[in-house]
């Protein structure tokens, strides 16, 4: 079958005074209808710009990106319109993501008006289905954004994104700026969307417990490279690459009996404008020795499990 | 809220509508200040509107024998340095600094808002050239800019009017690509694009609302600017011609005899400092009442 | 370690605190007779979530409250002995960042950008000079800077040169460069990236291990709790829902909303297809529910939840817990 969303070496570098900043560099990876896609990695690891980069916020730099098959990485005009409408984004900041001064209803409305294709009975009716169907009161549908929290606030976001019944969401961050408790309320209705509307979901998170829980697949991004990738699962069970272990062993857990043995990194993240050629987490890896300074490849170490490690084998 | 659940769509995009607007005179209502600003305003108008019904003496009528006569009964203001009834001047020259003032500011923020918004959504280069030629217009004395302007149109009430606005068009601008390059950076900008907003949309219907604050606010305070600006181009002959009478340019006239007659430049000074307050109240109550966030 | 010999009290002692915002002339009930105490050496967790209150207490302790609109209605908060709501403002200076410091949660916007980071470390340390005290700040600000990590070179660089973590240690720096006694940490970790936090939390911990000091953290976190702390407090819309050492609550969490609060963490170890949120909303703070406030969200609440303020029961384990329906919850839970 043909995955909804498939990416090939794509890559996104913004121009800075000090040269090419890498943000998406050669990313490669694709996701069946119906699946999620989780992408993890520390702030400034470009995982947020390859959502935007997909869904032609951001114009990609290099690579292809193909939407049920069919390459859009250049598309233009109406066609890019078109395609747009298949794909939508949730944001993370559910306080900067609504304009301040439209009611809820017509943030929810609006992409229905763009698009030109209904009247206006059916932008109403659509609209109120939409509400519940996020489950937002249908009062509330004259009130401002500030005059809502946080979690109801990302639903209007949902909403906003579902209204053009896309195929394939980008999920940047959506419950990190919520409490424990309402985040929760987001993941299951986020879930529920996905099995009743058989949605896509690409998955963008800092939190580790989080894009366990969500997705059947997970990327982990270093400097704008993907450092590993395979289900859900195997890289909690089976973590390869020395920057996954010291990811996962650095999420405190709330088991104080058995405390996880951490391996501290030192060191941050480097500065991803003007790379060395070389693998990018070295600087901080405790396993890295001169072979790490040559570029890497990705490698399949076993069936679905991509690292980009040259010294998986002795690491392991 | 009044409409019920069941309402037809059309019914409902009118009741948003109107209750959009409703809202905003509710809350403008319930600001006192704002209140007072719109009632000095009115009167003011009033005033200047039937000036040439209530006005005691004509105002261009000169009296050397009465000359610079404190304010009394018969001149309530008193009269100025060729004798003129100054409170007839004063009402009489509402109906120019007024117009001016207002008319001014409104004309130049049309180009204004178009320049600094296109300034400030598209930024890079588009901005570099716009704010480069901004900067040029604004090396040339404000001044020297509208003489400029006022000798090229010629004399008159609608050229004064046109070389201030034109001369103000700049701040106004720059004001505003300065607040569309802050707000640009909020998601909410990048979720229009992703439903497909056309530029146009973007910049008309989510950015301009949410830039709308500080230019209102800086509208107001330019309208006393204006006031004394006009004053400096009838002072040099190229603004509105005398005798007609104009709160500007009465105080540039009754500079030389502040020592001695103060009455001078009392009268006209309040007539614009109070027009100015009262905008200014009215100006603060309208931002705050086109903001949701400070609803209650 | 060094007991408290002045009084009876523990090294830091809340009692019944109670404060007020006045906002659009509502009154805010932002916390609601709060009672808390921390020995010296001592880490103890205050966990709640936006709005619970949690920020307000610290900043109370402090005595850095909007002198607008806030108002701390009642309670004591003891010192060493010493009740700071009643002190002079100008002997509450004397405390604040030399015996009490505050980690505040965005390292970004916690510095001076237009100061050197060195610079604004030696000047906590020359305001908190005791006369005859000849220390050199520069040269105590250096050490500030080694001791958290950094090179004493970067002493003349500015906050936008160092990254959110480098920021934050910066942050820590200051806090404890007068070697305060306690040290209210609000969110110390919450704008950082994982491996940062963990490097972060074991500074803090390092520190805190060789001067003795006492810490509030306030968190949202279970996982930091776990980590860092020894004593719990879950706080829930202004006031204290369970209270006991970090081993009680985690092992027998009995409040409702505590139970609650570890069911909506998507769980590390275990596969579930849905995850157990709480439902509904935190209460509004101007219009808190007569009874319990999580009454209106809590599954098991009868019409004795609602009637009137629950009191503090102890629970089996011997930590505290405002449910007057516990017992019958942990039946049912099994």
């Amino acid at each position: 079958m043909e995955p909804v969303i498939r990416v090939e070496h794509l890559k996104k570098y913004f121009a800075t005074p000090g040269g090419p900043l890498h943000a998406v560099d050669d990313v490669t990876f694709s996701i069946e209808a119906g699946k999620t896609l989780g992408v993890v990695g520390e702030s400034g690891c470009g995982k947020s710009t390859l959502g935007r980069t997909i869904i032609h916020l951001h114009e990609s730099t290099d690579g292809k990106i193909f939407l049920d098959g069919r390459d859009i990485t250049r598309l233009k005009g109406k066609e890019l319109r078109q395609a747009r409408e298949k794909m939508q984004i949730i944001f993370q900041d559910p306080y900067s993501s609504i304009d301040p001064r439209k009611t809820i209803s017509s943030t929810v409305m609006e992409p229905l008006k763009v698009s030109g294709r209904y009247s206006r009975k059916e932008i109403a009716d659509k609209t109120a289905e939409l509400m519940s169907l996020v489950g937002i009161d249908e009062r509330l549908r004259l009130a401002y954004p500030h005059e809502l929290d946080g979690g109801r606030r990302q639903r209007v976001g949902i909403a906003r994104a579902l209204a053009l019944d896309p195929k394939f969401v980008v999920c940047d961050e959506p419950v990190s700026a919520l409490d424990v408790s309402i985040q929760a309320q987001v993941l299951n209705l986020l879930k529920k969307l996905q099995q009743d509307k058989g949605l896509t979901y690409m998955f963008v998170t800092h939190d580790m417990s989080v894009v366990r829980h969500i997705s059947d697949d997970i990327c982990v991004m270093y400097l704008g490279q993907v450092v590993e990738k395979c289900p859900s699962k195997e890289l909690f069970a089976m973590p390869l690459h020395p920057y996954t272990k010291a990811l996962l062993s650095a999420i405190p857990s709330t088991d104080i009996d058995n405390p996880t043995k951490r391996e501290i990194l030192k060191g941050e993240l480097t500065s991803p404008i003007n790379p060395k050629p070389g693998c990018r987490f070295a600087a901080r890896c405790p396993f890295a020795t001169e072979a790490c300074e040559q570029p890497q490849v990705q490698e399949e170490v076993s069936p679905g499990h991509f690292v980009r490690c040259c010294r998986i084998r002795e690491v392991n | 809220m009044p409409e019920t659940k069941t309402a037809a769509a059309p019914v409902q995009q009118k009741a948003k509508k109107k209750s959009e607007f409703m809202r905003v005179m509710r809350q403008l209502s319930k600001n006192k200040l704002a209140m007072v600003g719109l009632a000095i305003l009115i009167i003011e108008i009033l005033l200047a509107l039937l000036a040439p019904y209530i006005i005691p003496y004509d105002y261009a009528k000169m009296d050397v024998v009465n000359a610079f006569q404190t304010p009394s009964a018969a001149h309530l203001f008193g009269t100025d340095d060729t004798g003129r009834d100054i409170f007839s001047r004063v009402l009489y020259g509402g109906r120019y600094s007024i117009t001016t003032g207002i008319l001014a500011v409104l004309i130049s923020l049309v180009p204004g808002i178009v320049i600094g918004a296109i300034a400030g959504y598209f930024g890079g280069q588009v901005d570099n050239i716009i704010m480069r030629i901004l900067d040029i217009i604004q090396a040339i004395p404000g001044m020297l800019l509208m003489i400029v302007i006022a000798s090229v149109l010629g004399p008159g009430f609608f050229n004064t009017i046109i070389a201030l606005s034109i001369s103000s068009i700049p701040g106004s601008a720059r004001m505003l690509r300065a607040q569309m390059l802050k707000e640009r950076e909020n998601e909410y900008i990048e979720a229009a694009q992703s439903i497909n907003c056309s530029k146009f949309r973007i910049i008309f219907s989510h950015l301009l609302p949410n830039c709308m604050s500080p230019m209102i606010v800086s509208s107001t305070m330019g309208v006393a600017q204006t006031i004394t600006m006009a004053a400096g181009l009838s002072f040099i002959g190229l603004g509105i011609q005398p005798p007609t009478p104009e709160w500007g340019a009465m105080l540039s006239d009754a500079r030389q005899f502040m020592d001695q007659a103060p009455h001078l430049i009392i009268f006209p000074g309040l007539a614009i400092a109070i027009t100015v307050l009262a905008l200014n109240f009215l100006g603060d109550g309208l931002r705050d009442a086109l903001d949701p966030k400070l609803k209650n | 370690m060094p007991d408290n010999n002045k009084t009876q009290l523990p090294f830091l002692d809340i009692k019944d605190l109670v404060v007020e915002y006045v906002s659009d002339g509502e009154i805010v009930h932002a916390v609601n007779g709060v009672d808390l105490h921390l020995e010296r050496g001592k880490t103890l967790g205050l966990v709640g979530e936006t709005g619970a209150g949690k920020t307000t207490i610290a900043k109370s302790i402090l005595r850095i409250l909007p002198d607008v609109g806030a108002k701390i209605c009642g309670g004591q908060v003891h010192l060493d002995g010493e009740n700071l709501l009643e002190l002079q403002e100008v002997d509450m200076r004397k405390i604040r960042g030399n015996k009490i410091s505050m980690i505040f949660q965005d390292p970004m916007t916690a510095l001076n950008p237009v100061q050197t980071v060195g610079d604004q470390i030696a000047e906590v340390v020359h305001l908190h000079l005791e006369h005859g005290d000849h220390t050199d700040p520069v040269a105590r600000a250096k050490e500030m800077l080694e001791i958290v990590g950094i090179p004493a070179e970067r002493y003349h660089e500015y906050p936008h040169q160092f990254s959110g973590g480098m920021k934050q240690r910066v942050v820590i720096a200051i806090a404890l460069a007068c070697n305060p006694d306690l040290l209210l940490a609000d969110e110390p970790t919450t704008a950082l990236d994982v491996t940062i936090q963990a490097q972060v939390l074991d500074l803090i911990g390092d520190l805190r291990k060789k001067y003795n000091t006492a810490m509030l953290l306030i968190t949202h976190d279970m996982g930091v709790v776990a980590q860092v702390c020894d004593d719990v407090a879950v706080i829930y819309a202004g006031t204290i829902l369970e209270y006991g050492t970090k081993r009680q609550v985690f092992k027998h969490p009995t409040h409702p909303y505590t139970i609650g609060l570890f069911g909506a963490i998507p769980d590390m170890n275990e596969d579930e297809e849905w995850l157990h949120p709480i439902d509904g909303l935190p209460p509004d703070p101007t219009n808190l529910p007569k009874g319990c406030a999580f009454s209106p969200r809590c599954p098991y609440a009868t019409d004795e939840c609602r009637k009137e303020p629950i009191k503090i029961y102890k629970t089996p384990d011997g930590h505290d817990c405002r449910c007057c329906r516990m017992g019958a919850i942990a039946k049912k839970e099994g």
